[in-house]
């Protein structure tokens, strides 16, 4: 039968012509897709005591409904000592935040920001702030309502020991059939299983737009996992998360820099024993250099690099509502005071003024060449005050200064940011600068003023002493001790341990470790030296707390 | 017959050029989803997708006279390569930078001179092209357009960039190049191509 031309023409054209309008409709709907992501996300320019509290760094990790479900989808990641031991909560050592709209922990946030870019989302996503490590709890016992204070490191939380908890659920699959391999097996965390438990949990439901975001997260975060695990190793979870051989960083502590090693300079990384505690961040604006090691100066630096240490971008750090936030809670710590011993322990006997004056001259016998002293116009520097001292002075653990790349370090990060970015900063702003960066004799940590001293337990740059009367070598140092969720001892200004572990001090602190020396910092008296005077250092300790 | 207009266009002429517009259009706003800088990733897929559209713009329009059919597609894809080139200003300088000033500032006088320049003569040639009858159209001007459209791209693209791009703006180059020196060897004078149809009359 022949074909006949003009109705062949006749469907071409019809052809052609659906094609056009499908491809402008294709056009128009894109472009009302990208007029409503501007409607997604309103900059939120808070005040800089908010700034601090509920502002986002650019540290964006999941979105809202799977935080709010991955912990009940999850106990065997999320409460690795049992549902009896505390919610996850309890179990990584945050906070509760009894005003947190979304019943999250002190510390989180949510905004309508991406992960890594800042771009806008329909779904929340939870952020972390400088509040969820810079804020924490002393209590005098477990039954003793404890009192919260801003300012110093977080004493109790494990965020490590988290992060290995939520990798854990985005990669654990389900069992694999008999004599397939593992990785054949589907993920156990779907779009479906957080859509159902956020709706039993909640009782709303996603809109169409949410879904997809949450779907273009979890595929986007897995694919990353996946990838690093090649690098960087699978995460343990199911309950091992916390355990010391898992997370020898433990609680309160970070690995400095390891972040930047792995996202700035792309090296692995691993095995790193770099433990440092979670800073204090009180009176930053007497603060030359900032970091243990005294290797950052500028005052935009130290928090922005903190903030890509924890997984912001120079990307969303660019945001005009993430630059705002932390410009704001930097002002903030700038005059950020420590409260008084006093006011926060009242039921602590007070000290003896005449002690205290004494404690005052060995302290500044002993002590104010380096960290200065108070003063009434704020605080006195010594001679020594902001200048790093190296570690044959200073005798404490090497590692945080000794690691590789760490010369070559300040280059790369100086590069980080573009030079119009708004945390560009100068190279001699980071240390060592490029002439030193090879040499290992100026390498040690940095005297800074010691204001709220009784605050900054446990002590040396790796937590790695639980009082100040051990630090002053009043009492010999423990040599094993109990982290976690630990007490506060009034008498010798520092934390209790119990003598082994429970539910609420889980990890075992174990100063032979790599990384955890509690050695040097042998002043005024190294523990066996015949010179050592045990009345001097009571009157220092008194002192010492009125700092 | 001049082929400095479009006319006669045909569905299928129409259809070719703006599904590809089209399409590079959703591809330059949605492939930014699914990772990166969302807006600064829109901006450089625009001026990635300028380019492929102006690349046969260019060299439909150097061989313009050997049929209605290849100018009609010159100057499709011609102004084609003229939206994204707006999209693609648009987010540089509105999105990117905070404005016309902070854009000078940002990339200089001479880079972001150049660019509103080409801009500008780009709107007009485009405008011309559709809106004035045949008589009132300059080869003149529509080739300083695409001379200097073709100097700011490969310049740009092969001097200033790096990477991916920089092997489109070889491509992008050597292929106009090319496609002129052909030009070059085909064209005969106007006379002798009358005297040939008059002997074949």
């Amino acid at each position: 039968m022949p074909v006949s031309v003009p109705r062949l023409n006749y469907v071409w054209r019809s052809a052609l012509w659906v094609l056009n309008a499908v491809v402008l409709v294709a056009v128009a709907a894109t472009g009302y897709l990208v007029y409503v992501e501007t409607t997604w996300a309103t900059p939120d320019f808070r005040a800089a005591p908010e700034a601090f509290r509920h502002g986002t760094i650019g540290t964006e990790v999941m979105p809202l409904p799977v935080a709010l479900v991955l912990p009940e989808l999850f106990p065997h990641h999320f409460q690795p000592a049992g549902p009896d031991a505390g919610s996850w909560v309890d179990q990584f050592g945050f906070l509760d935040d009894p005003d947190n709209p979304d019943d999250l922990p002190v510390g989180f946030t949510t905004t309508n920001y991406r992960p890594l870019t800042a771009a806008p989302s329909p779904v929340p996503f939870v952020a972390l702030t400088c509040a969820l490590c810079h804020t924490t709890e002393f209590g005098t016992s477990d039954d003793a309502t404890p009192v919260r204070v801003l300012g110093p490191g977080s004493v109790s939380i494990n965020l490590f020991a988290w992060l290995d908890a939520f990798q854990s659920s985005i990669l654990e699959r389900m069992p694999a059939p008999a004599g397939e391999p593992r990785e054949n097996a589907p993920y156990r965390l779907t779009v479906p299983a957080i859509l159902a438990a956020y709706e039993e949990k909640t009782g709303e439901a996603l809109s169409l737009p949410e879904r997809i975001m949450t779907g273009l997260w979890l595929r986007q975060i897995r694919s990353r996992l996946e990838d690093g695990i090649a690098r960087f190793d699978e995460p343990y979870g199911h309950g091992r998360s916390r355990d010391e051989d898992v997370t020898p960083t433990g609680p309160t502590r970070t690995l400095a820099f390891r972040t930047l090693l792995r996202n700035v300079m792309h090296y692995p990384a691993n095995n790193l024993p770099i433990h440092s505690k979670i800073a204090t961040i009180f009176n930053q604006g007497w603060r030359e250099r900032a970091q243990f090691d005294g290797s950052v100066a500028d005052v935009n630096a130290r928090s922005s690099l903190a903030a890509v240490a924890a997984g912001a971008t120079e990307v969303n750090l660019a945001h005009p509502e993430i630059v705002h936030n932390i410009r704001e809670a930097i002002a903030y710590t700038i005059d950020l005071k420590p409260p008084p011993f006093e006011a926060l322990f009242p039921a602590a006997a007070p000290p003896d003024p005449a002690t205290v004056e004494r404690g005052r001259a060995v302290y500044r016998t002993y002590c104010l060449s380096c960290h200065g002293d108070k003063s009434p116009d704020g605080w006195e520097f010594g001679p020594r005050t902001h200048d790093v001292i190296p570690l044959s002075e200073i005798g404490t653990d090497p590692e945080r200064v000794m690691f590789r790349h760490y010369g070559e370090m300040p280059d790369a990060l100086h590069a980080y940011f573009p030079k119009e970015h708004a945390f560009a900063f100068d190279r001699g702003d980071v240390f060592p600068q490029p002439e030193e960066a090879g040499n290992l004799a100026i390498r040690g940590y940095v005297a800074g003023p010691v204001d709220g001293a009784f605050l900054r337990a446990p002590y040396l740059h790796n937590a790695s002493v639980l009082t100040l009367a051990e630090l002053i070598n009043l009492e010999p140092r423990r040599t094993e001790f109990y982290r976690g969720r630990n007490t506060y001892d009034t008498e010798r200004v520092g934390f209790h341990s119990p003598s082994a572990r429970d539910d609420q001090r889980y990890f075992r602190f174990d100063t032979a470790a790599p990384g955890n020396s509690n050695s040097g910092h042998d002043y005024p008296w190294a523990i066996d030296d015949p010179r050592r005077d045990p009345a001097a250092l009571s009157d220092l300790l008194a002192y010492l707390k009125t700092l | 017959m001049t082929h400095d207009r479009p006319r006669a266009l045909t569905l299928s002429q129409v259809t070719l050029v703006n599904v590809a517009s089209g399409l590079l259009i959703i591809w330059c706003l949605l492939a930014p989803e699914l990772g990166g800088d969302l807006e600064l990733g829109r901006t450089k897929l625009t001026i990635w997708a300028t380019t492929f559209l102006l690349l046969p713009a260019l060299a439909f329009w150097l061989f313009r006279t050997s049929g209605q059919a290849v100018a009609n597609l010159a100057y499709l894809f011609w102004t084609g390569a003229w939206v994204l080139f707006v999209l693609h200003a648009y987010w540089a300088v509105f999105i990117i930078f905070d404005g016309v000033a902070d854009t000078f500032v940002q990339q200089g006088t001479v880079i972001a001179g150049g660019n509103f320049l080409l801009l500008g003569l780009w709107t007009l040639d485009v405008a011309m092209i559709w809106l004035l009858p045949a008589r009132m159209q300059s080869f003149w001007v529509q080739l300083v357009v695409r001379l200097i459209a073709f100097l700011i791209f490969a310049g740009t693209l092969v001097v200033l960039r790096g990477g991916a791009i920089q092997i489109l703006g070889f491509v992008f180059t050597g292929t106009l190049i090319a496609a002129a020196f052909v030009r070059a060897i085909v064209q005969v004078p106007a006379h002798k191509v009358e005297a040939q149809h008059g002997q074949a009359g």
